[in-house]
């Protein structure tokens, strides 16, 4: 038994009932902590907001309720009512004041409450912040964050208005990053990547995953924007996942293990711009691709992502692309339909099958 | 009434054709002699021209671009506007093999009805790269797969049942060499096939002669400012020699016959092809009715074929009805060679370079003289050896002597 064995941290699953080795992502041996999605998301706030002065958070409910999720809960007591603002109701001015402090060299984490909302606000961001580091040929710059839990699962009934999974509104525009981070270390290290990013970021939260918990390293590091990250290697057929899916495809692969299924996962943990390369080498080597995201299938991102498959890895297709999506349906209040409109661990085996056979 | 559009024969041998693209619509108006399907025959891309003019109806199912389709057939119609046309059948899927077989059999009536293939290849992706990169065509691997799916393990038994046939491949495929696989165009697969039928079925025979081309070219060049003024070209040797064997056709008939189902049919015509290579291939088109023709007439009108052959662009018309056929690698340095019987013609001529050679007088002195090498390749059951070496001679003569060339360059 080596020393690194002895100092290894104890692993805990992310969830109560899932095994504690699913996705670790910190190798034994580097110090790390466990913490939670919703944790590792506030302790990459603190340390930026301690790095640079400059960043400052704004949005509803954040400051002395900590956010309706919790996120910002001690940042207010941490930094005071200057760096932590609360706002009234009215996500226009949350993302039209933070696009004015962001021209005026300041880079603020703006939150609203739920993507749902992000309608509201949709001209700052997709027609100001998005376009006017090009309509100044560069000479200004919007380096913001925006926020938003998005998305749902089975037995939350928080019905069709707060629950959807909106990454195709903003990754159809042009001047916008889009991140959406599926675990507690990718979470914190993309979330530094996008306030030290000079660009305007949505950086999407999942809702379920707040509660996920994962080993974090203890000291400080900062992801690469603009990379998928292989979760899972294997050589049979590749599952390119997002978001909260991104926990059925690594279940799916456990339980195909069995049947002497290598399953590899490839995490589109930036949805915008798409690593194509990895996409595409990954189905080159195993020929097979099952799709898994969240946002309904038509013109959702396994559209996209198919087409990348078949512009880079056609003539090494074993079979057709087949791909797991939500419904195309507004989301149900009522838990028993709810049920059927997000795609499921069984989902993701039942294609994993169906392409390798 | 409405009328048919289909392809016609263009060539002896052709049964089909493969359509590249339509050049008009269906519903639209169309005007008589305008293109409106390209097709690429045995030989050649082609356009085929509208009938009539009018409304270009009734398209007929599986007449889309890539199918084959078999000579004859009705494609779609050309119609006034409020004309009704008939709805035609699907049209039958000739595989390309069938079309290629059929092409270099003597029964290919016969063979195409054979050999018409319906079935589609159902395979991956990445089984088809796989079937490329060694070398299959996998529309001959039979499927074992689901509904007749073509599986790698299918594609790989087809290539190594094939290997164990062809001596050297089976170490080929252990110690793999840095090899590139090329497919061959329609022209070159087609000249193979006619070429293996005609040395495997014709008995041939090379004559050789060798001709003084002083007065030729002297002609050549009292003649190459006329020439240029009426074709915008250089009076080539080609030209001059295709002009010198249509008339020696015409005097020695058993050159200018074909050897078919075991009888020798002498053409009345003299159509004389020219061998011109191009990157996609060979191709022979033919000077109609040469003997009929000016120097003037010939040399523009392989001006027009060099032009043609660039993009592989002929019509129909230009490449059927050949009774014999001139090569000439001469401009390409090559001193004498022997052609090979282009059946079922029953010769071929093969002509050399100019060359300055000693040459023994009349009175024993030796001077150079510009010396012109003609091979007659023969197909024997067509012609002998005497016929043959009289029409060489007559040709050699034709070069040589003075007034039989002013005559010439009157015509």
């Amino acid at each position: 038994m080596t020393s690194m064995e002895k100092d290894a941290v104890t692993l805990a699953p992310a969830r109560p009932g899932m095994p504690p080795d699913l996705i670790v992502q910190v190798p034994q041996g580097i110090p790390a902590k466990e913490m939670s999605y919703q944790e590792a998301i506030r302790e990459a706030l603190r340390e930026e907001m301690l790095r640079d002065e400059r960043v400052f958070l704004i949005g509803e409910d954040i400051g002395k309720y900590g956010g309706s999720f919790g996120v910002t809960r001690t940042l207010f007591d941490q930094f005071g009512p200057e760096r932590v603002r609360d706002t009234p109701i009215s996500e226009n001015s949350i993302v039209g004041a933070g696009t004015g402090a962001a021209l005026a060299g300041m880079r603020p984490v703006m939150e609203i409450m739920l993507a749902d909302f992000s309608g509201l606000a949709m001209d700052q961001i997709c027609t100001q912040a998005a376009k006017l580091r090009f309509m100044t040929g560069g000479q200004c710059k919007v380096p913001w964050v925006l926020r938003m839990p998005q998305g749902g699962g089975a037995g939350k009934s928080i019905a069709a208005q707060h629950s959807q999974s909106l990454e195709m509104w903003f990754a159809n525009i042009p001047g916008l990053k889009v991140v959406l981070p599926s675990t507690p270390y990718d979470a914190k290290g993309l979330l530094k990547a996008a306030i030290r990013d000079d660009n305007p970021v949505v950086f999407l939260e999942h809702k379920l995953l707040y509660s996920f918990r994962g080993l974090v390293p203890a000291q400080e590091y900062v992801l690469p924007l603009g990379r998928c990250d292989l979760k899972r290697q294997g050589k049979d057929v590749t599952v390119v996942a997002s978001g909260a899916m991104i926990w059925h495809a690594m279940q799916a692969a456990n339980i195909l293990a069995h049947e002497d299924i290598s399953v590899e996962v490839v995490d589109v943990r930036t949805i915008s711009p798409l690593d194509e390369e990895t996409i595409g080498a990954s189905a080159r080597k195993t020929g097979r691709v099952v799709l898994v995201a969240e946002p309904c299938r038509s013109y959702g991102p396994t559209g996209e992502w198919g087409m990348v498959v078949v512009e880079q890895a056609f003539d090494y297709l074993k079979a057709p692309i087949v791909r797991v999506t939500g419904r195309f349906s507004p989301i149900p209040f009522a838990d028993s339909i709810e049920k059927g409109v997000w795609p499921g661990t069984d989902d993701v085996v039942h294609a994993i099958q169906r392409v390798m056979a | 009434m409405p009328l048919e559009v289909f392809v016609h024969k263009m060539t002896d041998h052709m049964e089909s054709a493969r359509i590249i693209r339509w050049l008009a619509r269906e519903g639209e108006q169309v005007e008589q002699h305008q293109a409106i399907i390209e097709v690429e025959t045995d030989k050649a891309v082609a356009e085929l021209e509208s009938p009539a003019s009018g409304i270009l109806k009734g398209i007929r199912p599986g007449a889309v671009e890539g199918a084959q389709v078999p000579v004859g057939e009705t494609l779609a119609f050309i119609a006034k506007p409020d004309e009704q046309v008939p709805a035609l059948p699907p049209l039958p899927s000739v595989s390309r093999e069938a079309a290629v077989e059929a092409g270099g059999t003597q029964s290919a009536a016969a063979a195409t009805q054979a050999q018409v293939v319906t079935r589609q290849t159902r395979a991956t992706p990445a089984v088809r790269r796989i079937a490329r990169e060694l070398g299959i065509n996998i529309d001959l691997v039979t499927g074992t797969g689901p509904d007749g799916k073509t599986s790698e393990e299918d594609v790989r038994s087809f290539a190594a049942a094939k290997g164990d046939t062809l001596a050297g491949t089976t170490t080929a495929a252990t110690s793999p060499e840095p090899v590139e696989w090329m497919d061959l165009s329609t022209v070159q697969r087609l000249t193979g096939e006619r070429m293996v039928q005609s040395i495997q079925t014709a008995p041939q025979f090379a004559l050789a002669i060798s001709a003084d081309m002083t007065n030729a070219l002297q002609l050549r060049e009292a003649m190459i400012d006329q020439i240029a003024k009426e074709t915008g070209g250089r009076l080539s040797i080609t030209a001059l020699l295709v002009k010198i064997v249509a008339t020696a056709l015409k005097n020695q008939p058993r050159a200018n016959a074909s050897f078919e189902a075991g009888r020798v049919k002498l053409h009345k015509r003299v159509n004389v092809g020219v061998a011109i290579g191009a990157d996609a291939g060979l191709i022979v088109p033919v000077i109609k009715e040469t003997d009929q023709k000016s120097l003037v007439q010939i040399a523009r009108e392989l001006q027009v074929f060099r032009e043609k052959a660039r993009q592989m662009r002929f019509s129909a018309d230009d490449l059927s009805g050949g009774t014999f056929t001139v090569s000439n690698l001469g401009m390409y340095g090559i001193d004498q060679f022997n052609a090979i019987v282009n059946p079922p013609q029953s010769a071929i001529l093969a002509v050399g370079r100019v060359i300055k050679t000693p040459v023994a007088l009349a009175d024993d002195t030796v001077t150079p003289r510009p010396m012109m090498n003609l091979t007659l390749t023969v197909d024997h059951r067509a012609m002998d050896g005497v016929q043959g070496a009289k029409f060489l001679a007559e040709i050699k003569e034709r070069l040589e002597k003075p007034d039989l060339l002013r005559e010439l360059g009157k015509a």
